[in-house]
């Protein structure tokens, strides 16, 4: 009987929820005995957020607390609410496109670990769907330039998914979903000890038939429903011991639809695939020698597409055929030397290679666009000092310097001045250069529609930023950002060969609040104004305005129940194009939460629990736009060991 | 009055039962309140200088511009040590500090360039703190709190630790 009532009386620990208050921490914290103290690891969000709030730069931190919280099961559902962010979905394959601050893809950066997820042919892979998010620990987005520390391709900002790695993972977990679309996933995460070193494991396998939208009609004329089914495997090992770390990640998209070809023809036999693989080795040593620092990595990764059963092809009706492959590798050295009284000057170099190989094409009706097989090499040095230029200001000069075999060279300056305005007020003044390197299509690559250009200039751009960071209470924190971002040389194929031509300017406004209302409950919201040029080159398909408002409530100990409004303003259509623009949508999701025990869990979710009828830009030729997916759920349960 | 008349001792056992495991169920924490914890706590296991009655208010002085960390450390204000209340407030030349918590290798150069090093328990939060006449440096290894100590700075500013303390220490400088 004793038994039972003491594991009654264990039943109500409070098991944590959320992210609580502050008087709170300190009150758990206050019995622990001083062995107990050092044992306690600090929270990866707080402990990245610190770091993050000091960065030069404007940034957003999403957990993995924040992702189990708000039910997302892929990184672009989580991409959705970040202020500037606009996760476009192509007609093709139903791709993710992620524009940030009005700028298209290829302006954003997209790193997994550190190493850019680039590639020569596709920009991200042409079947590439985003990563599931049980494999994410948390994800770093800095909101602006950052090619002066990244090098091409970050005029908009940079995006680092940082996986579940060795050392790192504390529980072990495995979890099943299933749900509309006959959808299901199971994961697994471990890590464990292995002669000394520490082991992690992640897996997830998935499969969904898509949300088969109705095209009526398509190019053709022909109504039908679009295959967007796809199945993904993603399995992740990593090793780290003393100061090394060893990842090894391996990708898979099997019987991927692409539903409809780029001409906007239904394709419902087309079952694509691709698979990748990566490996990297980082040495990172804080105390190397007396006031040094030192961090080297060394990466490989080799992508691979093919389009399977081919593509259908506009007419006559027969199929086409593309397989093609990348090889990466790179090399990266810097040093950071602190012997300076108030500088932190870090020094580096490194090396990028990317080589396409095993381009097959089989286009019956017109075998007249081979794809080249090319390769571009990059070579890069920088700079960067953070220097203490009085208790409550700093000040973060750095330059790159990078040379490319192909299109020449670019260098990219940026200067950012934080104060610490006053005990709850920071202020920043950011200044940045950016660029992006001209992509193969446009440099080597022959279609139907274009000219490539070998002598193209890297796109170029130039960021003013003005942002604040107010604590306004121990429970409410506010931040606001203004910025000026303007893109020249911009390169376009409107004329049919691919040039340099005019700029691009945007002014935006984003501003976030997050209200931990009650240790139990909290509210957050952003909202992202933009104001773009009335130019050509604005990007098709991007709202002006967006607002995101999120509640997280843990209404009885172990229930948490999240609910999250997404509404996009109107977006506009290419010049040309005869339909009325997109018009506003709002999506609401909502996940309910139940901690059993310290071992399970379970979860279900509604995403669109409106039922929105919500659209994405299509095609000119097409009469109607993308339909995005209507209500649908999932139910999971996860059991950590 | 005797606990034990309302509480027969099987219960209590078993409600101590209960709540040890929810206290060393706390395997995570925010940085700026397990850093103000650890900082309170070496406040605990310190002799200071006598330098006032036992009921005059400790004053604790944060050198430091990260505002959670400050709203952190004033939280401790409320919570009193050896029956003497705490007083948590930004650091100044001209304030009489007890304890120091220190930021930055700059912080920790304005303080000593101004008034030398002092007399007073002084905890840095960045690498080579104690090589720069600092008494605990105070360090996150892996996600974990880590501290070392320097014994002859301690004893210069009149501070005595306790060996519990000292155990725990990753480095000791003596």
């Amino acid at each position: 009987m004793h038994k039972k009532l003491a594991l009654s009386l264990l039943m109500l620990c409070p098991l944590p929820v959320l992210g609580a208050a502050g008087d709170a921490d300190i009150d758990r914290l206050m019995p622990l005995s001083l062995e107990q103290l050092v044992e306690v690891d600090v929270s990866i969000s707080t402990y990245s957020k610190q770091q993050m709030s000091k960065a030069p730069s404007v940034v957003s931190l999403i957990t993995a607390e924040d992702i189990r919280a708000t039910g997302a099961t892929n990184l672009m559902d989580v991409l959705r609410s970040v202020p500037g962010v606009y996760v476009k979905q192509n007609l093709f394959a139903f791709r993710p496109l992620i524009t940030l601050r009005g700028a298209p893809g290829n302006n954003v950066l997209l790193m997994v670990n550190g190493a850019p997820m680039r590639d020569l042919l596709w920009s991200n892979g042409i079947y590439w769907k985003g990563l599931p998010a049980s494999i994410i620990e948390r994800i770093e987005i800095i909101r602006g330039p950052g090619s002066a520390l990244f090098g091409a391709d970050a005029s908009a900002g940079v995006i680092n998914v940082i996986t579940h790695t060795a050392a790192p993972i504390k529980h072990s977990e495995a979890g099943l979903r299933a749900g509309s679309y006959d959808s299901q996933a199971g994961w697994l995460r471990h890590g464990g000890n292995w002669n000394g070193l520490d082991v992690g494991v992640t897996a997830e396998l998935s499969t969904t038939d898509g949300h088969r939208p109705t095209i009526s009609p398509d190019r053709n004329g022909d109504t039908g429903k679009a295959n967007y089914a796809w199945d993904n495997q993603d399995l992740r090992f990593s090793l780290a011991g003393g100061h090394w770390r060893l990842l090894a990640d391996y990708q898979r998209q099997d019987d991927v639809g692409t539903g409809l070809n780029g001409a906007g023809v239904l394709d419902p036999l087309n079952e694509s695939d691709s698979r990748q693989y990566g490996l990297a080795l980082h040495y990172d040593n804080p105390g190397f020698a007396p006031d040094w620092g030192l961090n080297a990595v060394a990466r490989y990764r080799d992508v691979k597409y093919s389009s399977g059963n081919g593509f259908i092809t506009l007419a006559p009706p027969t199929r086409e055929y593309l397989d093609a492959a990348e090889r990466q590798a790179g090399l990266e050295l810097s040093g950071l030397y602190t012997g300076l009284r108030g500088h932190a000057l870090r020094i580096g170099g490194g090396a990028a290679w990317n080589e396409t190989y095993g381009v097959r094409q089989v286009n019956p009706p017109n075998p007249a666009f081979p794809i080249p097989e090319q390769s571009r090499r990059d070579l890069y040095l920088f700079l960067q000092d953070v220097w203490s230029l009085a208790d409550d200001w700093e000040l973060t000069a750095g330059l790159r310097y990078d040379e490319f075999n192909d299109f020449g060279s670019a260098t990219t300056p940026r200067l950012a001045l934080v104060w610490q305005t006053s005990e709850r007020l920071t202020s920043k003044l950011l200044y940045a250069e950016a660029f992006r390197a001209p992509s193969y299509q446009e440099l080597y690559f022959q279609t139907a529609a274009n000219t490539p250009n070998p002598n193209l200039e890297p796109e170029r751009s130039r960021t003013w930023e003005l942002a604040f960071d107010y604590l306004a209470s121990d429970r409410l924190k506010l931040g606001l950002n203004l910025y000026r971002f303007k893109r020249t040389d911009l390169i376009s194929g409107s004329g049919g060969t691919f040039q340099n031509f005019g700029s691009f300017t945007v002014r935006g406004l984003e501003l976030e609040a997050r209200w931990q209302a009650t240790p139990s409950l909290l509210f957050g919201g952003n909202l992202t104004l933009l104001d773009q040029d009335d130019s050509p080159a604005e990007d098709v398909n991007v709202p002006d305005e967006a607002l995101h408002l999120r509640m997280d409530w843990a209404f009885r100990p172990r229930w948490v129940w999240d609910v999250q409004a997404h509404w996009f303003g109107r977006r506009s259509l290419p010049a040309g194009d005869p339909r009325d623009e997109l018009g506003s949508y709002s999506l609401v999701d909502t996940t309910l939460r139940y901690r059993h025990d310290r071992n399970w869990e379970f979860a279900v979710s509604v995403r669109n629990l409106l039922d929105e009828d919500a659209w994405d830009y299509s095609s000119k030729s097409l009469p109607n736009n993308l339909p995005l997916p209507e209500r649908n759920f999932y139910a999971e349960v996860r059991y950590s060991f | 009055m005797r606990l034990s008349r309302f509480f027969p001792r099987r219960i209590l056992a078993l409600l101590l039962a209960a709540w040890l495991p929810c206290a060393a169920a706390i395997e995570e924490a925010p940085e700026p309140a397990l850093r103000a914890v650890l900082f309170y706590n070496f406040l605990k296991f310190a002799e200071l200088p006598a330098n006032g009655a036992p009921e005059q208010p400790l004053s604790i002085c944060v050198a430091a511009r990260d505002p959670e960390l400050l709203a952190a450390m004033r939280r401790l204000s409320e919570r009193p040590l050896r029956g003497r209340p705490l007083v948590v407030r930004a650091y100044d030349a001209a304030a009489d500090c007890d304890a120091i918590y220190v930021e930055s290798r700059a912080r920790w150069q304005a303080i000593v360039n101004g008034a030398g090093a002092p007399r007073a328990l002084t905890v840095g939060a960045y690498a080579g703190f104690v090589d720069e006449g600092g008494i605990i440096e105070l360090s996150f290894d892996r996600g974990r709190g880590r501290f070392d100590i320097n014994q002859p700075a301690a004893r210069q500013a009149g501070i005595r630790f306790s060996p519990q303390l000292l155990r725990l220490a990753r480095r000791l400088i003596d």
